[in-house]
């Protein structure tokens, strides 16, 4: 077990090296160069100028400036906005659990929705039910989340009036920020009303996020099912007189969801692209509206660290997700 | 009173309209303690007659039959949960490749418990024990470290003398054996066939040996089902029908064993395939691949007769000369049959 | 047994009958009897009859600006006329004639991008299977640089060095997707390569190149052509995406995004401003997936039979 760890760590590493390169790179390929960049259209004057490129380093070899980019990043120190001048990494930890909340939150929805949806659409195969489901998730599968959302405020907020349209919590309400996460906080401060609140700000954004995944699951599931339904073992455990539901979920779901664990660590990266538009609409004071803020900006060392603490944390999920399928799968775990 | 006892049994799938007929009016006798070969080609319904017998053939799969009866318990009158108990505890099945049929999320342990434990009551502990116990009967050595092991490591042989340990768990009556061996190694065959043969002999179980191998049957059973095309051809003792086949599909199946080939070029064999689905011939199944077909055996679809010491569904029934009936009309078309 | 009739004796005629049908109509009937694919396909086809015909069938231009007809509701609702079949968006533009020249836009987009990436995927794929260790190994780990970042972000990491613009959209978008395409031709080329017939080509004195795009690539083409199908509705989707970021196409070319977030602030007066683009996104999105689905399970030997 450990050694596979290792192997999987020895993977990883280059690819997080090239991720630094490539984010590093990423200043040195905008037209022109950074600090020209920052002035806009106004231009700056040469003295300034000077200074400014002298300030960022930017006056020095390609390869120093990456060492030294190396070298204050592995000490937490990714620069600073241009536009508050606040550390990038503060900045990022401060939004950072707001996304965290919601993402888990709709990866949890998509779960607890697609995974039995697949697997009933497996059981009921070739049936209504089965039409049904499968046609309902090609149909969120195949939706432009921006305008899902839209259609949720549209509906939800603008109609009927039950949700609010922006924003994690009511401005009444002013929990205090213990662990970020605004459900957690909301009910550790007491306060009546907060934690409902924050459920209403939090409902539509994760529906919204949440919907590709719970239709790429619910699809996976069916069709992972089918195939596990259809092995050797399950006819054998049949003839061994175990009952269906024994055999569906045990012997059948067990196998079935080896691919779909790889699926769902799969999406974190789908949810952190969901993210950024799902932010900006609902005004979600996540990383994703942080970055595509920053993008409208030009605040390009704010974009190179959001881009890098990204990267970092979707690797870092896939390393847990393929040792997690090392530990529902035998097979991974004993052979290689 | 016969341990298992099958009148008119058949299984189609496909529409209603145009059905695929996977058995057509089977009629089985099984003896308590009698080994009972059920020989055929690929296709012939041999393993589609022992899932419906157990209950296992899912819709779209009908199954049709007059009398399904096990120890005198008629099982068409069973309800599922009924018949589901006696699945594993009184009829026991092992299928043909030991490689996919154990679950390879599960221990071999795992396995053994479960089933012991659908079946019966006791402690974990006593469960353990048995399966250890079990593994020990069908002779796998370091029993103890193999409870731990996962399907895959195990070898074919291996894991389908773990099938065996886990069909013969709750000391079944009958055992069906799906093609046990042929998806092992030569050398492991035999040993495999042993062990069931062992196992037969111990405990009194009856064994239902599906196989498209006559060899194995020629050595094992004490007589023999052969079947074409979902329909019984000629059912026999065991001496007698090899010595004696009465139908030409027999004695075809039988020239076409290696070891009655010795000496020869080529291996003879079979002309033709088992008819499709959808291509069913109207009189005699065989009648094409036939040659002694007559003009009414294309017509008419003979019924299986009683003969002495077994049954035939042939209109020209061979003789001792493995011969037909009919041999002054058709010896001039039969001049280069398996026979010459 | 009967005795065997000697392949003179057949005619040529019952040759032809029982010949297996060619590989196409047998992939075109497979395709067919799967009705969703069917209505994906008829979808497509009707996208690309807009898309090529959109200067004739377009009632108006798609800039053209009716300044006393701003925000027309579309003709079935009150106040609507049958001049503006769909209604006019806040500037008087006629949203039938935009939605009609968007679909050309967002099918170009689709175009463009998937033959970009699906090229330089092939090749890279093709160099990888091929190369030896170092080449292999530098290939993909850049490609699994590049899908280390979630796909819209990297989309947008393109955008912020390029600058926004429907172009670098389309090229941000191509890189996305690239990892994909290399990934899978590489996988698919070595499992052909270890078949007997790369050997006995290899024998016969086939050179890499001959070799690479002769006798590998076309046996690699099925699962491509799903990917690259099922590409284009995600490239749509991406490009909408980018536009309704603000990133991608800018105003006033009708592009199906960027037209939704125009509309943004009008979503509780007009609904159809907002809601039609979107119908046309998923519209086109799903015709593109249901026709890749299709053609998956038409070319997947393991489903047939």
């Amino acid at each position: 077990m450990i050694s596979y760890i290792l192997r999987r760590l020895s993977v990883v590493i280059p690819t997080f090296l090239g991720i630094t390169v490539l984010v590093f790179s990423l200043i040195h390929m905008i037209p022109g160069d950074p600090v020209e960049a920052m002035s806009g259209e106004r231009g700056m004057e040469p003295e300034r100028y000077a200074r400014l490129m002298a300030q960022y380093g930017l006056d020095r070899p390609l390869p120093l400036q990456y060492a030294d980019y190396i070298s204050r990043a592995a000490r937490g120190d990714l620069g600073r906005s241009i536009v508050t001048q606040e550390p990038v990494l503060r900045e990022f930890l401060d939004r950072f659990p707001a996304t965290v909340e919601l993402s888990l939150c709709a990866i949890a929805f998509a779960i607890c929705l697609g995974i039995p949806a697949g697997m009933i659409a497996a059981l009921k195969r070739n049936t209504p039910v089965d039409y049904g489901v499968m046609g309902v998730s090609l149909a969120g599968y195949s939706m432009p989340i921006f305008w899902w959302a839209l259609l949720l405020i549209l509906f939800f907020s603008v109609s009927l009036g039950w949700t609010p349209v922006s924003g994690r919590i009511d401005i009444e309400f002013d929990p205090a920020r213990v662990t970020g996460l605004m459900l957690v906080d909301t009910l550790l401060s007491g306060e009546e009303g907060a934690f409902l609140s924050a459920v209403s700000h939090l409902i539509l954004p994760m529906v919204a996020l949440g919907t590709i995944p719970l239709a790429t699951l619910a699809r996976m599931t069916r069709s992972s099912m089918l195939e596990v339904l259809g092995e050797d073992y399950v006819r054998a455990a049949r003839a061994r007189g175990l009952s269906p539901l024994r055999v569906v979920a045990k012997h059948a779901l067990r196998n079935a969801l080896i691919p779909v664990v790889t699926v769902v660590g799969l999406q974190v990266g789908t949810l952190l692209a969901g993210a950024i538009l799902t932010e900006t609409i609902f005004s979600w004071p996540g990383i994703g509206k942080w970055m595509v803020e920053a993008i409208h900006r030009r605040d390009y060392p704010v974009v190179q660290g959001g881009i890098l603490l990204s990267a970092t944390l979707v690797i870092f999920v896939n390393l847990i997700v393929d040792v997690l399928y090392g530990v529902i799968n035998p097979r991974i775990r004993h052979t290689r | 009173m016969a341990l298992l006892e099958i009148k008119n049994l058949s299984v189609h799938f496909g529409s209603l309209e145009r059905p695929v007929i996977a058995v057509d009016r089977l009629d089985l006798t099984l003896e308590a303690g009698e080994v009972l070969g059920i020989v055929g080609e690929s296709g012939s319904g041999k393993s589609v007659t022992s899932l419906a017998l157990m209950g296992l053939v899912d819709p779209p799969g009908r199954v049709s039959a007059d009398i399904l009866k096990f120890d005198g318990r008629d099982l068409l009158a069973l309800s599922l949960r009924e018949r589901r108990a006696m699945l594993g505890r009184d009829i026991a099945m092992i299928f043909q490749d030991p490689g996919t049929t154990l679950n390879p999320c599960f221990t071999v342990e795992d396995h053994l418990v479960e089933t012991l434990s659908v079946h019966e009551h006791g402690s974990r502990k006593a469960m353990r024990a048995r399966a250890l116990e079990l593994l020990q009967q069908v002779e796998i050595p370091d029993a103890p470290r193999r409870l731990a092991a996962y399907p895959h490591q195990l070898s074919g042989g291996m894991s389908q003398r773990v099938m065996i340990a886990l069909a013969i768990a709750c000391n079944p009556r009958l055992l069906i054996a799906d093609e046990p061996t042929t998806a092992l190694d030569v050398t492991v065959q035999a040993q495999v066939l042993d062990l069931l043969l062992r196992l037969h002999r111990e405990r009194g179980m009856g064994l239902m040996l599906i196989t498209h191998d006559l060899g194995v049957v020629a050595e094992t059973a004490h007589r023999v089902v052969v079947m074409y095309a979902g329909q019984v051809m000629e059912i026999g003792k065991v001496p007698d029908i090899f010595v004696r086949p009465r139908h030409p599909y027999t004695t075809a199946l039988m020239s076409a064993l290696p070891e009655n080939n010795i000496g020869r070029k080529r291996i003879q064999t079979i002309a033709g395939v088992v008819p499709g689905a959808y291509d069913r011939p109207r009189g005699c199944l065989l009648a094409p691949r036939c040659q002694y077909a007559q003009e009414r055996c294309r017509t008419e679809c003979p019924d299986l007769e009683r003969t002495e010491g077994g049954e035939v569904r042939c209109f020209f029934p061979l003789d001792a000369a493995r011969k037909p009936d009919h041999q002054a009309e058709c010896e001039t078309l039969g001049s280069q049959g398996f026979s010459s | 047994m009967k005795p065997q009739t000697s392949p003179a004796s057949v005619s040529a005629e019952e040759l032809r009958a029982c010949a297996p049908p060619s590989p196409f109509a047998e992939l075109w009937r497979d395709f067919t009897r799967n009705k969703g694919a069917l209505f994906g396909l008829s979808l497509v086809g009707a996208f690309v009859f807009l898309a090529v015909f959109a200067d004739w069938i377009a009632p108006y231009s798609p800039i053209e600006q009716f300044r006393d007809a701003v925000l027309t509701p579309p003709s079935w609702e009150e106040g609507g006329t049958s001049q503006f079949l769909l209604g006019t968006d806040p500037v008087g533009r006629d949203m039938l004639s935009r939605l009609i020249h968007g679909t050309r836009l967002s099918l170009a987009i689709g175009l463009i991008s998937v033959s970009l990436s699906l090229s330089i995927g092939i090749l890279l794929g093709l160099i990888a299977a091929f190369s030896g260790h170092k080449v292999e190994t530098a290939i993909m780990r850049l490609m699994d640089v590049l899908l280390a970042l979630p796909s819209l972000l990297l989309a947008v990491a393109v955008i912020a060095i390029l600058g926004p613009g429907l172009a670098n959209a389309m090229y941000a978008i191509a890189i996305v997707r690239l990892p994909g395409f290399v990934r899978l031709t590489r996988a698919t080329a070595i499992g052909e390569l270890s078949k007997d017939y790369v050997m006995a080509s290899r024998i016969a004195g086939a050179g890499t190149l001959r070799l690479m795009f002769n006798t590998v690539l076309p046996n690699c083409l099925a699962p491509l052509i799903v990917q690259a199908t099922l590409g284009f509705s995600t490239a749509i989707l991406d490009a909408a995406a980018l536009g309704f970021l603000g990133l991608g196409a800018q105003p006033p070319t009708p592009e199906w995004g960027s037209m939704l977030s125009g509309a943004l602030e009008f979503i509780e007066r007009a609904w159809w401003v907002v809601s039609l683009p979107g119908v046309a996104i998923l519209l086109a999105v799903l015709a593109f997936n249901l026709m890749g689905d299709g053609l998956r399970d038409a070319l997947d030997p393991k489903l047939k039979r």
